[in-house]
Order: structure tokens, then C-alpha cells, then sequence
């Protein structure tokens, strides 16, 4: 017993040694990438992980019909070399590349991306809902073993981009049903195991321990050029700790890290700043069906009251760019010479008088999700601007789904302000103006304010079905005037991508893609000192 | 009844309480908790007067400053000054430690001297039930509450006293079961005193002392759990200065601005250790087997 | 006769207290404002995909009729399904109680093996500088939150002075290149019985930070609780007596002061494991510690009911189990309750 105490120790002891060393190294562990997550995979099933962290795996386990040009957001061949669009807009015929292996060596084809698209329809959680819009069960034809008819239901202009998604992956039909049970559609299996082709096998899954990947020597890109063969995808929930341990080099990049963290880790030795664009928008919502903030001239007084370079500079350490409209810049349809709400204290006051509040003298509700440190921060800058204004505003933070609950249950019983943010799942307006300003989704996270305007309706409509580019760059156009005069928003900030990572990460900035900015392709990144 | 009121006393009350105070002051750690405990009371109730910023003042362009002569605590990633932070912050911490621990004795106090004295099915409910809350570990059902009731202070409060009664309960009937056959009970239930009268006149006051003893080290426990419910984001909402909620805000920081988290942090473990040796000290000077 | 009896009895109390607290759990997680369905559907579900997906959980109807089939479900293990994991919550928890067990039960032999000797301790050396060492010591573990000190801690013995890792139960390079035979789910019995060195190693020192910040409250109240029940004990007559027979004063010390003692602290223990079940809540969070509590917090902030029940439930049975055995070992070492 003493032997094994003394035994146990000693191994401790080595293991800190071995640990402390293990610092000074120069690129520790060149074949394995460490990538630090905010929180757990809880499934890899690419038809039901619909959030960051399983999406990040799912994209590079599986492969997809059409994938994102390196950092460009143009599509180009996946497992579909090259596809047809009939001139109606409503049929694509995909043809397949041949020889492409899962990783259990079976190959790719078309009976396994019909399986994909009906499983995930039936299934119909996570991701579906962007397919239920133009697909069901009818829409995917199998023509021949490497030939894919998809009929849409109607035209829908951004349907290429919504199957370059994860929810678009090819799953191994065979070897998902051979582990069916209870007609789950191998559900409970897929949820922790992989039927994919992409470059990474997932060899390893502990739940809110890690994740591992290894790379799959059959993949149909191959193994040339420089890559790692080991990725460990690891929760660490506390940002604090993402920082320390970045400087501390036990993890390569540290995913969590928010944008107004990122000074502390300017110049720390060893770690750099990747920077790129994003998409990803933050606004502060007014409920547009409420008392006070149902009138457009309380909610531009507001707009004019905000301080947007305080923001700015003292919220996101200048580290994020205003938010002009609700489509960001870097995604076509944007307007560079939209208006934008300046700072104006004396015309916020004179929209109040206007409004029949010279002095304000009401009392509103903010909502803000927990999880967010930033958007609290926006709420209490919004909290002293209205001061100002004489406009007393309550700040109450919800957990996550009461969140959810308060801003999308029905705006009688939703706070009149409230603070979140949208990521895109494709590369298209349409998942910005539509999702968020259509009266048709009311109550959904995308128009949580309840705005309704017909001739926005009327023109959304439009631009979706249009065929021609330039007709729907035009319909956007005219989409955002008409929402940014109405101020159902202040547009607060567009977030610019940072990512602090260990400097011995190579690959990633010349990779880097907006569309997938958190959840990288791991095949392209490798480890150089 | 006044004069059965002194026989329990003893008949030599004041010079008990001179014996008490004697007692409390004799150990040189319960006067520095009894220190700790008034001072926190006098600046929570003059926090406007020594506050030297308005708490909740946004100031972006002094976000996040060291320690300096302007801001003795340094500012926060608001701008705002965290000494003054952490002055008004008493207030709202030494209320929340104030009202649970009341509230759980004017919960507890009745149920469980009604347990005591009724006896029989009465006593075996109310037992059971309180069993079934002490069954959780009061911060797993303060947390399950609270997530329940949504988050604010004022609902981790009420999750804080449905999860306390219970023990004040129990403790209370322990002390009235103890007392309850005492002589000057017995007479004054053959002089015919009623029930209610005799616990209110009687029993009460004689099971008072561990009640004491007991709520003024729980209102540590209670500031510490608050604190706790606020680090996950259950307890106070901005811009109110809660300790607990201004570690939270500081834990992201804590390798660069470690005073965010650093100064609340003190100040809790002030205040508590504070409630603590006073409740040590009101222990031994009320024990009547040390004296 | 007796002390079966009396075992049998308290064992047949736990199960009123059972239901009572399905009950409880039950009642509070449907409270809860919010919408979990949506929230797990994520954000562009429509209404009919979460109408459909409450009719598959049964939310859709009468609370009383889904309470019963909540029992019914428990009886056969089933906890339901979470909505934030997808998983059967059974799953989740057979996962992540092993981790929350391991480490409060290290906290727990850190209380006992440091608190019972440290209070003695103190009550020997009454009022000398040890004594006022250790009661400085207990005093602060149960002023101090917890959080601070696990965040304190981390900051210093970790980050700036590198000595143990920051977080986490075990390295990620190490598990990945020695994958873990799972048996127990405790990582440090599974690697040594498996004979896992580099595993065991690593998850010696990840569990080191995690089980001292644990384990520093409920520490000082064991510590606290030995020093009063000692100095008490000493002061009673057969104390005193044994002492006029002349024994010599660490004679008088061990053999009847510290057994005596020893009875009051056993209660205080079992009580001191519903201190570290909540208190772990609160470590795994700072710790990235992959066990119930932090699944806990997770399922707490995602109104995820089934998940928080279950947590609840568990925590619970472990919690009055531990009393159970409390009670049973304290009838068995002391006879003079055995038929009260």
C-alpha cells in the first residue's frame, strides 16, 4: 500500500515536471491543433447540432455538395463536381464525384444524399428549417448512382448557399441504418459517432471533456501540402482561463475569447491576433407593437440619443466596427451610403418633444441573455442615454431560454428593449432582412421586435424569387432604407473577427472564410515554429 | 404572569446581561467582529455621504483604471468607481443577509414551535415536509429555485427563505420540546394559560438565544449564497453593486484588472468573517454551560 | 431487535422523503418561465415544429398526468430526455456524476483527514498560537466564497507560478494519446487499475486545485465542530474524573475526549456532503470541471427541466444516503439513541 501511495505520487510528480518543462518548449506537439471552445459538443449528428460547437466538428467531418472558395464566400464543387439550374430556378442536378471513400471505405452516392436531405426533413430539429422552406420528401431524386435531382418546391434564390451549410452534409446512409433502433433514424447512434467523408475522423468523444479528431488518410483531397493529424477540440467555459491558458500554450487557439478581451492579449509573447471580417451583427431591439416604443419617433429619438463612440471605444475597445444597416459590409447587398444615427443628443431631445414626451417621464424594460457580458454593457450605455431623455430604463437579465421566452413569446408580454445578435447560416440577405423585418416571422428570434411593414413584405417577397443579381441587390437597397427610417433597431456594432492563437498556427488568416468563422476547416491550419 | 416571567429569568436578569456583555467583549476576535459588523452597518447606512462617486456613473473614458488617489479601488469595465461600488454594495448585501435570515425566523418560528407543542400527526407532517426541503443541499434547490422564479435579487432572496425555513424550523422545535416541560410551563398550563399564550409568554423568549446565535452567523451563510447566485447569474441585475454579480463582471479579468474581483471579494470575506466571530462570540456568552 | 429496527425504520423514512422530493423538483422545474422547447429547436423553429416536438416529450399535457408518467419513467431509471444534450438524461448523468463524485469525495477525505486532526489540535493547544492558527484557518473557509478562492487560486498557483494546471480533469494530449478505459468513470481508480500512468498523472494533478477549493468550507466547519466537541468533552466530570485517577494527559486526551468527540463530528460530516455536492456546483464551473454541476449550471441556464430534475435527484439521493449511513454508523457507535 505504502509502495502504491509513494508509486502514485512520484508518477504526479513526474507528470508536473513533464507539465512545467513541457513550457519552454518551442512548438510543442507539431501534428496536434488545440482549440479551446466556450462550451461542450453535445451532438455531431449533422441533422439535429445546430449550434457553434457541433457545427465545428460536423464541418469538418462531413462533406457537403458545394463548399465556400477558400476565404471567399463564391461557392465551388464539394462532393458535386459540377451542377445544373434549370431556368425556372427550381431544379438542380448534381453530379457526384466518383471514388470519393466515408471513412468506414464505403463510396459516396446519390442514394446517400437523398438519405441526407429526407433524414434530416423527417427529423426536422436543428438546422431544418432553413431546407423546409423550398424542400420535402418529393424534392431529392436519385437519377443514377452519381446523379442528384433537387426540385424545389418553389424558386429560392439562396438555395446553393443553404446546402454549402453543415446542415447540408452527405451522411453514409448504410452505416447510419445498420445502427438504427426504435426507428430513430440512428439518432442515438450518429449522435456520438461519425458517418462522414470529410478530411477528420472523430476518434474520440467525451462529453464536455473533448473532442478528437484524426485526420482520414483516404480523404478525397489527399494529405499533401502541410497539415495536422490530430485535432482536440476542448470546452473551456471560463474566458479568463482561455486567456491564461493561451499564454500558458496548453491550447493552441482559444475560440472564446470575445472582442473585448482581445487588447489583454495584444503583445503577450507568443500569442498573435487574427484579424478578419465577420458577419455577425449585434443590435439593440425595440418591441415595435408596445406602448413608447411603437412609435418611430421615440425609437429614432433613442437612436440619436445612444453613444455610439463611447460604445465603441470603451465597451469594444475600438475592436468592432458601427453596425451600418441591418446587412454588414462584406456580404453583397450591403449599402455603403445607408444612413446612419450620429450621436445628437438635441434632435433626440426635439423627437421627444415631438413624440409628446419632452421630458419622458416612462419607465421601460431591457432584456439581455446572461451569457453576454457585452450586450449587459450595451444595456447599461443605454441605460445612461436615456437618462438623458428622462426615460427610466429597468435592466433584467434572463438565462438563456427565458430569454428566448420573454422576446419571442408574443410582444404583449415582451420587454420593450432588448440586446442580441444574429450569425448568418448563408451567404445571402435574405437571412438578414427577411429573418428579421418579415411580418411572416413574428415572434421567431430573427423579428423579435414584431416590426411590420407591408411594403418591406412586399419587396422581401420579391428579391426571394428574383433570378436576376442585380434585381435583388436593388430590392435589399430599398429593404434597408425603409427599415433604418423606421429605427426598429439601434444599429449597434458589426463584429470584425478576432482570434488569439498560439503564433506557432499557420493557415489560418490565408483560410479564413466570414461564413465560417467559428467553425474553420481544420485540413487547412498546421503547426510551424 | 410578570412575576413568573422574572422567577424564569432567574430573578437576576440585569446582572445575567452585565455577564453576558462582560463575556462578549472579553475575546479580542469577537470585538473585532463586532467592529467588522457595526462598521458595515454605519457605511451601508451612510453610503451616499462616503461614497466618493455615484455607483452606477458611466464613465468610458476611464474604463478599467488601476488603483490610483482618484479611484483608491480602481474602476471597473464601465468606468465606474469600484470603492463606491463596493460601499453601496454593502447596503445591498447586509440587506439581503438581514431579511432571509429574518424572514427564515418568521417562517420557522411559528411551524416549528407549533410542531413542538401540538405533538402527534401535527409534529410528524411538519417534520416531513421540512425533511423533504433539508433533503437538498440548500444551494442545489437555492439555484433550482431561483432559475424557477427568474433571476433578481429579490427572487434569489425568496429561493434563499424557502430553502432556510426549514433548519429554523427544526431548530426552533427542538428548543420548544426542550423547554415545554419545564416547570413554569407545566404551572402556568395548570393555571390555564392557553396554548398560543404560553408559547408567545413562555417558551419563546426561553428559546430565543440559540435562534440568536444561530441567525446572526447564518447571515454570513446567506451572503455567501446570494453571492454564489449572482455568479451564475441568478442574483443581482445591473447596474445594482452586489458584491457577488461584481466578482462575476471581475472574472474575466482577473489576470489583467484583478482589483474588479479582488475588492467585492475582500469585502465579503470581511463582512462574513465580521458575522461570524460576532456569532461565536454571542454563542459563548449566551451558552450558559461555559459561564 | 433494536438497531435493525431502527435501521429499517430510518430506511423506510427515506422513501416519503423521496417522493417528496420528486415532487418538489417536479413543481419547480415547471415553474420555470421560459421556453426550453424552442430554445433546444433552436432559433428559426416554427411553431408546428415545436408544437410537434412538446407532443414527443408530452409536454403537451396535464401536469398531473406528465407527473406520473415522470414516476413511472424514474422507476424504470428513465429520466426523460434532456433538450439541450438530445441525450437520456440517465446517460448524461451515469457521464458526468462519476467526475462530481471523484472530486467530492477527495474534498471529503481532505476534510476528514485534515479537519479532525487540525481540530484536535486546537483544542489541546487551547489559546496557544496553534489553536489561534487554526481557528484564523476555519474562520476564513467559511467566510470566504468559494468562487473567489477558486479563482484566487487558480490565478496564482497555475498562471503565475505554472505549478498545476489551469483546468480541466485531465490533459488534452495525454487522454488523446491514451484513451481511458472506462470502468468506474473515476479517472484515477480507471488509470490505475488499467494501469494508465501518463492518464493517472495528469488527473492527480488537474484534481489537486479543484478538491482544495472544494474542500477549504466544509474543512473548516469539521475543523470548528472536533475543537468544540473536544473542549466540551474534556470539560465533562468523567473527564475530570479520569484525570484525578491520576492518567496522564494525552491518555485522557485520546481515549475518551476524541471518541466522544468523534460522535457530533460523524453527524457533521455526512451534513458537510451536502456543503460539497452544492459547493461543487460552483468549483466545477471555475474549473472546467467536466461533472454534474457544471452540466448542472449549463441545463439550469437552458430551463432544461428534465436535466435539472435529474441533477436534483441525484444530488439528493446522494445527500440522504450519506445522511442514512451517518445515522446507521452513529447508532451503531453510540447506544444510547439506538431506540429513540
Amino acid at each position: 500500500m505504502k509502495k502504491l501511495v509513494v508509486g502514485v505520487s512520484l508518477i504526479a510528480l513526474l507528470a508536473l515536471i513533464v507539465g512545467v518543462v513541457g513550457l519552454a518548449k518551442t512548438v510543442p506537439n507539431p501534428d496536434t491543433l488545440i482549440w479551446a471552445a466556450y462550451g461542450g459538443v453535445d451532438t455531431v449528428d449533422p441533422s439535429i447540432g445546430y449550434d457553434v460547437e457541433a457545427a465545428r466538428v460536423v464541418q469538418n467531418v462531413y462533406d457537403r455538395l458545394v463548399r465556400y472558395n477558400g476565404a471567399s464566400t463564391d461557392l465551388i464543387p464539394g462532393l458535386a463536381t459540377k451542377w445544373d439550374i434549370s431556368t425556372d430556378g427550381k431544379t438542380y442536378t448534381f453530379y457526384l464525384r466518383k471514388g470519393v471513400k466515408f471513412h468506414d471505405g464505403t463510396e459516396v452516392t446519390a442514394k446517400d444524399v437523398k438519405f441526407s436531405f429526407d433524414r434530416m426533413l423527417k427529423i426536422n430539429k436543428g438546422p431544418s428549417w432553413i431546407y423546409t422552406q423550398d424542400l420535402d420528401l418529393n424534392s431529392v431524386k436519385v437519377i443514377d448512382a452519381y446523379t442528384v435531382q433537387i426540385t424545389l418546391t418553389h424558386a429560392y434564390a439562396p438555395f446553393l448557399y443553404t446546402i454549402a451549410y453543415v446542415g447540408g452534409s452527405i451522411m453514409n446512409s448504410t452505416l447510419v441504418m445498420s445502427h438504427e433502433t426504435n426507428g430513430d433514424l440512428g439518432q442515438a447512434w450518429l449522435q456520438k459517432n461519425d458517418a462522414g467523408s470529410g478530411p477528420y475522423v472523430m476518434t474520440q468523444w467525451v462529453p464536455n471533456v473533448q473532442v478528437v479528431l484524426k485526420k482520414f488518410a483516404d480523404y478525397w483531397q489527399g494529405w499533401g501540402g502541410k497539415h495536422v493529424s490530430t485535432v482536440i477540440i476542448k470546452p473551456v467555459t471560463e474566458v479568463s482561463d482561455q486567456k491564461m491558458m493561451l499564454q500558458r500554450g496548453d491550447i493552441d487557439i482559444a475560440g472564446g475569447i470575445d472582442v473585448d478581451q482581445i487588447p489583454a492579449m495584444r503583445g503577450k509573447p507568443g500569442v498573435t491576433i487574427f484579424k478578419g471580417p465577420s458577419l455577425a451583427i449585434t443590435y439593440i431591439g425595440f418591441n415595435c407593437q408596445k406602448k413608447y416604443t411603437d412609435n418611430p419617433l421615440i425609437r429614432r429619438a433613442f437612436s440619436y440619443a445612444f453613444d455610439y463612440a463611447g460604445v465603441l471605444q470603451g465597451v469594444l475597445r475600438g475592436n468592432a466596427m458601427l453596425l451600418q444597416g441591418p446587412v454588414p459590409k462584406g456580404l453583397w447587398g450591403h449599402d455603403d451610403n445607408l444612413f446612419m444615427y450620429p450621436t445628437d443628443l438635441k434632435k433626440a431631445k426635439a423627437l421627444m418633444a415631438a413624440a409628446g414626451y419632452p421630458d419622458g417621464g416612462f419607465t421601460l424594460t431591457f432584456a439581455y441573455y446572461t451569457g453576454s457580458d457585452i450586450n449587459r454593457r450595451l444595456g447599461l450605455a443605454l441605460q445612461a442615454a436615456l437618462q438623458e431623455l428622462g426615460v427610466t430604463l429597468k435592466i433584467q437579465g434572463y438565462t438563456h431560454a427565458a430569454f428566448y421566452q420573454q422576446v419571442t413569446n408574443g410582444w404583449k408580454d415582451a420587454p420593450e428593449v432588448f440586446a442580441w445578435g444574429w450569425v448568418p447560416d448563408y451567404a445571402d440577405p435574405d437571412d438578414y432582412v427577411f429573418s428579421m423585418f418579415a411580418t411572416q416571422n413574428w415572434g421567431t428570434p430573427g423579428n423579435a421586435t414584431y416590426y411590420s411593414n407591408p411594403v418591406l413584405d412586399k419587396a422581401l417577397a420579391a428579391a426571394q424569387v428574383a433570378t436576376d443579381h442585380q434585381k435583388r441587390v436593388e430590392f435589399y437597397m430599398q429593404a434597408q432604407a425603409l427599415i433604418v427610417s423606421d429605427a426598429p433597431w439601434i444599429f449597434v456594432y458589426q463584429n470584425e473577427r478576432f482570434l488569439a492563437m498560439r503564433d506557432w498556427v499557420k493557415g489560418f488568416a490565408e483560410t479564413y472564410n466570414p461564413m465560417l468563422e467559428r467553425m474553420p476547416n481544420f485540413y487547412n491550419l498546421y503547426k510551424e515554429g | 404572569m410578570a412575576k413568573m416571567d422574572n422567577s424564569v429569568g432567574g430573578g437576576k436578569r440585569s446582572s445575567r446581561r452585565r455577564l453576558i456583555l462582560r463575556e462578549l467583549f472579553r475575546s479580542p476576535l469577537v470585538v473585532f467582529g463586532i467592529a467588522v459588523v457595526l462598521s458595515v452597518v454605519v457605511i451601508a447606512i451612510f453610503a451616499s455621504y462616503i461614497a466618493p462617486y455615484n455607483p452606477s456613473q458611466i464613465n468610458f473614458s476611464a474604463v478599467t483604471a488601476p488603483p490610483s488617489g482618484a479611484h483608491p479601488f480602481g474602476t471597473d469595465d464601465m468606468g465606474r468607481d469600484i470603492l463606491s461600488r463596493v460601499i453601496y454594495g454593502s447596503r445591498i448585501d447586509l440587506m439581503v443577509g438581514l431579511l432571509t435570515i429574518l424572514g427564515a425566523v418568521v417562517i420557522g418560528l411559528p411551524i416549528g414551535a407549533i410542531a413542538a407543542y401540538r405533538g402527534g400527526w401535527v409534529d410528524e407532517v411538519i417534520m416531513r415536509i421540512t425533511d423533504m426541503f433539508l433533503a437538498f443541499p440548500s444551494l442545489v434547490l437555492a439555484m433550482a429555485l431561483a432559475a424557477a422564479l427568474g433571476p433578481g435579487l429579490i427572487h434569489a432572496m425568496e429561493a434563499m427563505l424557502i430553502t432556510w425555513w426549514p433548519w429554523y424550523t427544526r431548530l426552533i422545535r427542538g428548543q420548544v420540546l426542550a423547554i415545554k416541560t419545564n416547570t413554569y410551563v407545566e404551572a402556568a398550563r395548570a393555571v390555564g394559560a392557553n396554548d398560543f399564550r404560553i408559547i408567545l409568554r413562555h417558551v419563546l423568549p426561553n428559546s430565543l438565544s440559540p435562534i440568536i446565535v444561530q441567525g446572526t452567523m447564518d447571515i454570513g451563510n446567506a451572503i455567501l449564497t446570494a453571492a454564489a447566485l449572482s455568479f451564475i447569474g441568478l442574483g443581482a441585475q445591473p447596474p445594482q453593486p452586489e458584491w457577488g454579480a461584481m466578482i462575476t463582471i471581475g472574472r474575466n479579468y482577473i489576470q489583467q484588472y484583478w482589483w474588479m474581483a479582488t475588492f467585492p471579494g475582500l469585502a465579503i470575506l470581511l463582512t462574513v468573517i465580521g458575522f461570524n466571530l460576532f456569532g461565536d462570540g454571542l454563542r459563548d456568552s449566551l451558552d450558559p454551560r461555559l459561564q | 431487535m433494536g438497531l435493525q429496527i431502527y435501521i429499517m425504520r430510518r430506511i423506510l423514512l427515506v422513501i416519503p422523503v423521496l417522493i417528496g422530493m420528486t415532487l418538489i423538483t417536479f413543481t419547480v422545474s415547471h415553474l420555470i418561465p421560459g421556453d426550453p422547447v424552442a430554445l433546444s429547436l433552436g432559433p428559426h423553429a416554427h411553431k408546428d415544429q415545436i408544437v410537434a416536438y412538446r407532443h414527443e416529450l408530452g409536454l403537451d399535457r396535464p401536469i398531473y398526468v406528465q407527473y406520473v408518467i415522470y414516476l413511472k419513467d424514474l422507476f424504470h431509471g428513465d429520466f426523460g430526455k434532456s433538450l439541450t444534450t438530445h441525450r437520456p438524461v440517465a446517460e448524461d448523468l451515469r457521464e458526468y456524476f462519476p467526475a462530481t463524485f471523484e472530486l467530492t469525495l477527495l474534498a471529503l477525505a481532505i476534510t476528514v483527514f485534515m479537519g479532525i486532526p487540525l481540530g484536535i489540535i486546537s483544542a489541546v493547544k487551547r489559546n496557544q498560537w496553534l489553536d489561534h492558527i487554526s481557528r484564523i484557518f476555519s474562520l476564513t473557509g467559511v467566510s470566504v466564497p468559494i468562487f473567489w478562492l477558486g479563482l484566487l487560486l487558480q490565478m496564482v498557483i497555475s498562471y503565475r507560478l505554472g505549478w498545476l494546471p489551469m483546468n480541466g480533469r485531465v490533459g488534452a494530449q495525454i487522454l488523446a494519446s491514451h484513451p481511458l478505459h472506462t470502468i468506474t468513470g473515476l479517472y484515477i481508480f480507471d488509470s490505475l487499475f488499467t494501469g494508465n500512468w501518463p492518464v493517472l498523472g495528469s488527473s492527480l494533478a488537474h484534481i489537486i486545485l479543484p478538491a482544495i477549493t472544494l474542500s477549504y468550507a466544509s474543512l473548516a466547519v469539521v475543523t470548528r465542530m472536533v475543537r468544540s466537541s473536544m473542549l466540551d468533552v474534556m470539560e465533562q466530570e468523567y473527564v475530570r474524573t479520569a484525570r484525578a485517577k491520576g492518567l496522564i494527559e494525552s491518555a485522557v486526551i485520546y481515549k475518551h475526549a476524541l471518541k466522544n468527540a468523534l460522535i457530533p463530528t460523524v453527524t457533521v460530516i455526512g451534513l458537510t456532503f451536502g456543503m460539497l455536492l452544492g459547493g461543487a456546483f460552483l468549483t466545477e464551473t471555475i474549473f472546467s470541471w467536466p461533472g454534474m454541476g457544471r452540466y448542472a449550471v449549463g441545463t439550469i441556464t437552458s430551463l432544461d427541466f428534465p436535466a435539472i430534475m435529474g441533477v436534483a435527484l441525484i444530488v439528493a439521493i446522494a445527500y440522504v444516503t450519506a445522511n442514512l449511513l451517518v445515522d446507521v454508523f452513529y447508532a451503531l457507535i453510540d447506544t444510547r439513541i439506538r431506540y429513540s
